[in-house]
């Protein structure tokens, strides 16, 4: 007994260790690149506000640590560490005297997207409608998505929990239209203030229509509209309408 | 001597030049227009497969926190939750958070002895939000002669849900910040946010402000 007992309390000491050494590890096996310009200008933080507090002349090597969006953080031989911004690590060369492939995202990764996490707001018939969903593309004009929503309104609360396939025939286009086909379920929850009613979950089905717009490095904005049928355990089924419009980013 | 080897290899290479330009020159002569055309739109290069190296990016953050709730008629209580950021631009992110406090009692139950307006699971003030954020006001602020550590104020408003009282309420956040890196992957916030959202728990329908001090503890991964 008194051994089975230690089992957690080692796990919780790994998992301690794992989480310690965890930066130390996502450090390992820095790159080193040969300044190409006449200069790389180092910042004291990842952004263009931050003073340059150091220079890295033509012809001297740097180690690369990490990346922070657009901005990397460097070491020089003598140790002065200090953060580049992308398109000056564009003018450093690898050590076999290649230029060091660097790309800025841009509306073609929006293209070729593997993920996708967005949050969205909106409105579900006159309730309020807050989620989040996550998306798998198949390829540019296919993918898959599993969203979780809750709408909130004067009598009741509503979560949604759906999985759809979403088909977007134009990728190309800055203004992409995308249609929706899909199923899940809807559970309701009555207002505590409100007495003789019942939490209840039914099966829903769903078709939408709406748009994806690429703005800047990995953020998309994305407007939807939804039509939903309930098939509820009652004589007649139920259909509502969604409106939402999100906010992503993607990978 | 060494002019005439001069003299020779420099002829040498003239006549190989004046050779090659006249055979390119004829077997342009001998391409019909079409095949050049042809030859212009499919150049047989073998493409350079350009792999972006690997680096360690860290553009996501994660961070515990923990302060002081005051939730409007319930006093003010302690508060902790967790929140995860994901840093797009050097000036934007995205935040995802969820938190938890516990309501005291109102100034008339605390009055009027046994009242009690909520259940004690009722008390449980819980909330999640998804919000935005922009880093104003970036800085350095220096400890000693030392030692000087960057530090950003931003700006933060999201929407969300709060469960309490036993019903969920839509909930609309704004807020302000000051985060200090203490190296490049470890910081300290301190954040500021008011959560308001309507409720008719007292009687009549109004919107209640739930301010909220919070400091953090966070790292980029």
């Amino acid at each position: 007994m008194r051994r089975f007992s230690k089992i957690p309390l080692r796990i919780g000491g790994l998992l301690l260790g794992l989480l310690l050494s965890w930066p130390m590890l996502a450090e390992e096996t820095p790159m080193r690149v040969q300044v190409f310009a006449p200069f790389i200008e180092m910042h004291t933080g990842p952004g263009a506000v931050y003073p340059v507090h150091h220079v890295a002349e033509r012809d001297e090597w740097v180690v690369i640590h990490k990346r922070r969006t657009d901005w990397f953080l460097v070491e020089t031989r003598r140790g002065k560490q200090g953060w580049v911004a992308i398109d000056e690590m564009r003018q450093t060369r690898l050590e076999d005297g290649t230029p060091l492939p660097l790309t800025a995202y841009s509306e073609k990764d929006f293209r070729d997207r593997t993920w996708e996490f967005s949050f969205y707001g909106g409105d579900m018939e006159g309730a309020a409608l807050l989620g989040l969903y996550a998306g798998y593309a198949f390829n540019e004009n296919l993918s898959t998505e599993v969203s979780f929503s809750q709408a909130l309104g004067d009598f009741s609360s509503e979560y949604l929990f759906d999985v759809n396939l979403v088909s977007q025939p134009f990728p190309e286009w800055t203004f992409s239209p995308f249609f929706t086909l899909g199923g899940g379920v809807i559970r309701t929850n009555p207002n505590a203030t409100l007495v003789e009613t019942e939490d209840r979950t039914d099966t829903t089905a769903h078709v939408g229509a709406g748009l994806k717009v690429y703005m800047t490095r990995r953020f998309f904005l994305r407007g939807e509209f939804r039509h939903y049928a309930v098939f509820t355990s009652r004589d007649e089924n139920e259909d509502f309408d969604q409106w939402k419009i999100g906010l992503g980013f993607f990978f | 001597m060494e002019n005439r080897t001069r003299f020779l290899f420099l002829s040498t290479a003239a006549l190989l030049g004046l050779f090659n330009l006249s055979t390119g020159q004829a077997e342009e002569q001998l391409l019909g227009e079409n095949l050049r055309e042809e030859l212009l739109v499919e150049p047989e290069i073998a493409r350079r497969e350009i792999t972006e190296p690997n680096f360690d990016e860290e553009d996501f953050e994660i961070g515990v926190y923990a302060g002081l709730m005051n939730i409007e008629d319930f006093g003010t209580s302690a508060a902790y939750g967790l929140r995860l950021a994901y840093h797009g631009t050097e000036s934007i992110f995205l935040e995802a958070a969820i938190g938890t406090s516990e309501a005291n009692e109102t100034s008339y139950e605390q009055l009027s002895g046994d009242v009690q307006l909520l259940t004690d699971s009722e008390r449980r003030f819980t909330y999640y939000n998804l919000s935005a954020g922009y880093n104003i006001l970036p800085g350095e602020v220096f400890l000693g002669g030392k030692y000087a550590y960057n530090s950003q104020f931003y700006l933060i408003g999201g929407i969300g849900t709060t469960r309490f009282a036993g019903d969920d309420e839509f909930t609309v956040n704004v807020g302000a910040g000051y985060r200090l890196l203490i190296n490049d992957w470890l910081t300290i916030h301190l954040d500021a946010r008011d959560h308001m959202f309507e409720s008719d728990l007292l009687g009549e329908s109004k919107t209640t402000h739930n301010f909220e001090l919070t400091g953090s503890l966070s790292f980029f991964f």
